[in-house]
């Protein structure tokens, strides 16, 4: 357990009560020079895991120390590993599927050494593991917790598109209610994923994560923030990230950044960040985005044709806002203290 | 005259490559005709090349045949890929931008320019494959009202206009094609049985063959080339009152199914090698503790991720000898799609009255293949249950009780008086934990006792498959889904006058030693063709029965090809002073 205290401030942080200083600002987004995943890649058009990495990338790098990824097997994998070039000056280890957390502590242990040994300088590198939803809820979830459970330096990020892409779409513990997969398919009998998805954010805070973030492709900037804060915060440091895919999806290509903008103002993603103080054993919750208006979730489960079975159903629909609703309810002391109430906004079904 | 075509589709995945194949397929099918296919699937996830073979037989094969007779191409790349696999006279059938070679003369080619006429005429690019899928038709002479009713069913889901779009696309492609293809050409679409034959992959024949067995709770986690296997069941395993359960690793999967299975319900799992190799441990628990599980483990290119969309049999070591400890399992190897069906039915049997693991071993190629199979294999009923405790055995169960039968009484949890623990530790009779060394010594024989006793049980006969001559010096021992392109270069070797055996067991753990015994005894050279690089068929076959063997293993990812078995049998009849076939009469 852990004492909860909530920032008041609503809207991005560059700031860190952790930190001596500010971390690297990113900047605007256009005048950036470094690279970060360059072309190559095999990633479908539309692909929100290839802007998330790309960003990643690009904020790791601007803290100019060498990048060292271990991935998970997925999608991001498959699509960076036939023309590893897209990487640039990145040291990639390809580890097996449930492994990501292990290889971040055996990656961390063999980089010290060489650094205790004067090879290296302790500041020389950056140490990142990457999974998809699948590699980090299900399968790499042991090997997760107990990576953050030993409290080792390190930035873990979530590529989260909410099934086993990779494999044929195939229903993961981060699918949300009501989605027809391949293994939940939308039936008469069952109609879809009948499970709540668990919740990454929790999991980590829980097993001891000292910064804890959700972040989305389209807001880059705080995307990156977020990145940078993780790579300067001692310990382990975890990063979800919401990625578009229009393959298993079943959403056009070009509709990204609508689908993206718009589970931010259904709060279907929630933008936030955690930090903890270990001497005080506290959590800083720090509420980044509050949407303008609060859109019904059916605006967001009509543009995705995963969503369709379940849209034909008020109650599903219904079920499906009572998940966001009971997930926001968290933050009320800080959108009382802003004067926003939670339930004020309207929203429609 | 028998009929045998084999027909080639090649593109990039995306281009409805799959579609205009698996739509002659079924089309073919309901005629009654027998057919065999092979698929490549792009390690991409979006586009790469991709192709579908099809061969169409009025005889049932076992291939999906080496050369093609007619050759269809999307783009220039599979042209240039393809093209060395058609016949010299075959014909050839592309896309009118492509540069095709002159050479052989031999060959016809029609080139016709389908996506101008799907982005002209239709108005949409992705119609191109139904425009080739009409010139095909024509070049196949399908009868034009066999295909307009498979894609009035195809496509009635989606509505009359799509409907109405495919139609237009199909006859555009057809007219085209009345006017481009000489009418003298030679294909004419065969004449099957007219008894509609089912066409299933071998997933789906997994999958279906275990509902039939009984299966009622699956445990399986996603991956490639096996996924289909759990996704076949998630629809339709609940509308028989059955429980798929996805869960978040392959360790759960199969400990899931030693639940189930210990609570007195046929279960299963489906996987491929790196789920295998996490399940290991449990495969020693199912062996100690005796408890029945079925897994599927369909074989991809490894180690590791390997190659997951490419087939390779390297797991059949893994299979037999997986786990730490001595842990006896059953393996089980089928041939073709319809071994998959049926023999999936007797390795639940198995696996049933003997309280042990099976493991059930296909691979990319057979898994994902599409193949006719007989209606009646799908009729098989389940031949041997598990032996059970009646109840009532003074509260004082032994379940693993010691005595010269191959397996002792279990009990469904429950069962009044029969209260007891299985358990992974070493136990006495009663399961309590035990590590003297006579009881180690006498519950490892007891679990070792089962594979005699399969190998002598009535149900496990039969279960080799014979090709060729009795009496040839040289045989040729495979397995699995190496069988089809074995019996093909048996024949193809016998046209050229050199006697070959060939057998294939299709029980790996415990071996068919009666008959491989007889087997090794009749021919003087041992061929093993296998996919992997060690020869780990022939590793079994030279510990077991101290034979020098021949290998032939390839690791290309796609299946073995006759004529390359046939090399090696040629290289080896020099080598003997093979009597000729001639010698009996029965070469030409
Ligand atoms: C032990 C093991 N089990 C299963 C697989 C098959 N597999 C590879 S990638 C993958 C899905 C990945 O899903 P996710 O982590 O969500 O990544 P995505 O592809 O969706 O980005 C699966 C099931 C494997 N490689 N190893
Ligand atoms: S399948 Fe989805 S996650 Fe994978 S590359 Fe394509 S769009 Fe991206
Ligand atoms: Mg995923």
């Amino acid at each position: 357990m852990y004492n909860v205290l909530y920032n008041r401030h609503i809207g991005p942080s560059p700031h860190s009560f952790l930190l001596p200083e500010p971390v690297v600002d990113v900047g605007d987004y256009g005048a950036i020079l470094t690279t970060g995943l360059t072309s190559g890649h095999q990633g479908c058009t539309g692909c929100g895991m290839v802007s998330g990495t790309n960003q990643v990338l690009r904020a790791l790098k601007l803290t100019g120390k060498h990048v060292v990824a271990s991935i998970g097997t997925g999608c991001n994998e498959v699509i960076t590993t036939q023309n590893t070039s897209c990487w640039g000056d990145v040291s990639v280890d390809h580890n097996n599927f449930p492994n990501t957390g292990a290889t971040l502590s055996g990656n961390i242990a063999a980089l010290n050494a060489l650094a205790r040994a004067g090879a290296l300088s302790k500041d020389a590198f950056v140490n990142v593991g990457m999974a998809g939803d699948g590699g980090t809820y299900d399968i790499g979830l042991q090997a997760l917790l107990t990576w953050i459970a030993r409290g080792e330096d390190g930035i873990y990020v979530c590529l989260n598109n909410q099934a086993y892409m990779n494999t044929g779409i195939q229903g993961s513990g981060a699918t949300p209610y009501g989605t027809h997969t391949t293994t939940t398919p939308f039936g008469k009998v069952i109609r879809g994923n009948q499970r709540t998805p668990q919740y990454l954010p929790d999991l980590a805070l829980a097993a001891g994560a000292s910064y804890v973030a959700t972040a989305c492709p389209v807001r880059h900037r705080d995307l990156m923030i977020k990145v940078q804060k993780a790579a300067a915060i001692e310990g382990p440091c975890v990063v979800e990230i919401y990625s578009v895919c229009p393959e298993g999806w079943k959403s056009e290509t070009d509709v990204f950044h609508e689908i993206t903008e718009l589970a931010l103002q259904t709060r279907s993603w929630v933008l936030f960040e955690a930090e903890r103080d270990r001497k005080s054993n506290t959590v800083l919750f720090t509420l980044n985005h509050v949407p303008q208006e609060y859109v019904g979730v059916m605006e967001y489960l009509k543009l995705q044709e995963r969503f369709s079975g379940m849209t034909e159903f008020s109650e599903m629909v219904e079920r499906a806002q009572e998940i966001i609703e009971s997930r926001w309810s968290f933050w009320k002391p800080v959108l009382e203290a802003n004067g926003i109430n939670g339930g004020d906004r309207a929203h429609d079904l | 005259m028998t009929y045998d075509f084999t027909l080639r589709v090649a593109g990039e995945s995306g281009e409805g490559v799959i579609t205009i194949g698996e739509t002659i397929a079924r089309i073919a099918a309901r005629e009654g005709v027998h057919l065999a296919t092979f698929r490549t699937f792009p390690a991409e996830i979006k586009g790469g090349p991709c192709m579908i073979q099809i061969r169409l037989s009025d005889r049932k094969v076992a291939y999906h045949g080496e050369k093609v007779d007619c050759l269809v191409t999307l783009n220039q790349q599979a042209l240039d890929e393809n093209l060395a696999d058609l016949r010299e006279e075959g014909i050839l059938l592309c896309e009118a931008e492509c540069d095709v070679p002159m050479e052989p003369s031999s060959r016809t080619a029609y080139q016709l320019p389908f996506e101008r006429l799907a982005v002209r005429e239709i108005g949409s690019r992705i119609s191109k494959n139904i425009v080739v899928l009409g010139a095909l038709a024509h070049l196949l002479k399908i009868p034009k009202n066999r295909i307009e009713e498979f894609l009035a069913e195809k496509f009635a889901r989606k509505g009359q206009a799509i409907l109405e779009h495919n139609r237009k696309a199909l006859e555009t492609g057809m007219r085209v094609a009345e006017v481009k293809i000489s009418a003298k050409n030679p294909f004419k679409f065969p004449k099957g049985a007219g008894q509609r034959r089912m066409l299933m992959t071998g997933n789906e024949a997994i999958a279906l063959g275990a509902t039939m067995a009984g299966m009622r709770y699956f445990f399986g986690y996603p991956i490639t080339p096996a996924s289909e296997i759990m996704e076949w069941l998630a629809l339709h395993l609940p509308a028989v009152g059955g429980k798929v359960l996805q869960t978040e690793d392959e360790i759960s999967a199969i400990c899931g199914v030693a639940g189930a299975s210990w609570a007195g319900g046929r279960a299963m799992t489906a996987t491929s090698g790196p789920g295998v190799s996490l399940m290991s441990e449990a495969l020693g628990l199912l062996s100690m503790a005796e408890i029945p599980a079925v897994i599927v483990d369909s074989q991809r290119g490894g180690p590791s991720t390997g190659m997951p969309t490419k087939t390779e049999q390297s797991d059949l070591l893994l299979a037999v000898y997986g786990s730490h400890g001595d842990a006896p399992r059953l393996v089980i190897a089928p041939t073709s799609v319809e071994d998959c069906l049926s023999l999936i039915g007797l390795t639940f049997d198995l696996a049933e009255k003997y309280q042990m693991p099976a493991i059930f071993l296909v691979d990319q190629a057979l898994s994902a293949r599409l193949e006719t199979v007989d209606p009646n294999t799908v009729k098989r009923a389940p031949a041997a249950a598990r032996l059970c405790a009646e109840g009532k055995d003074g509260g004082n169960f032994a379940r693993y009780r010691l005595s010269d039968l191959a397996v002792s009484p279990a009990a469904i949890p429950g069962t009044e008086g029969c209260e007891h623990m299985v358990t992974g530790m070493e136990h006495d009779e009663f399961g309590n934990f035990a590590c003297d060394d006579e009881t180690h010594t006498a519950m490892t024989v007891k679990r070792f006792r089962k594979l005699a006793a399969i190998e002598a049980d009535p149900l496990s006969q039969g279960l080799c498959s014979y090709f060729g001559d009795s009496n040839a010096e040289i045989g040729v021992v495979t397995w699995g889904s190496s069988a089809g392109p074995v019996e093909e270069a048996i024949k193809v070797a016998k046209e050229r006058g050199i006697s070959v055996r060939g057998i294939v067991p299709k029980i790996l753990n415990p071996l068919p030693h009666k008959e491989l015994a007889t087997f090794f005894q009749s021919v003087k050279r041992i061929i093993v063709p296998e996919l992997n690089f060690v020869g780990q068929l022939a590793s079994l076959l030279r510990s077991t029965y101290r034979v020098s063997t021949i290998n032939l293993t390839k690791i290309k990812g796609v299946p073995l090809e006759p004529s390359e078995i046939v090399s090696v049998i040629l290289e080896t009849a020099a080598t003997l002073n093979v009597r000729r076939a001639s010698r009996y009469g029965t070469a030409r």
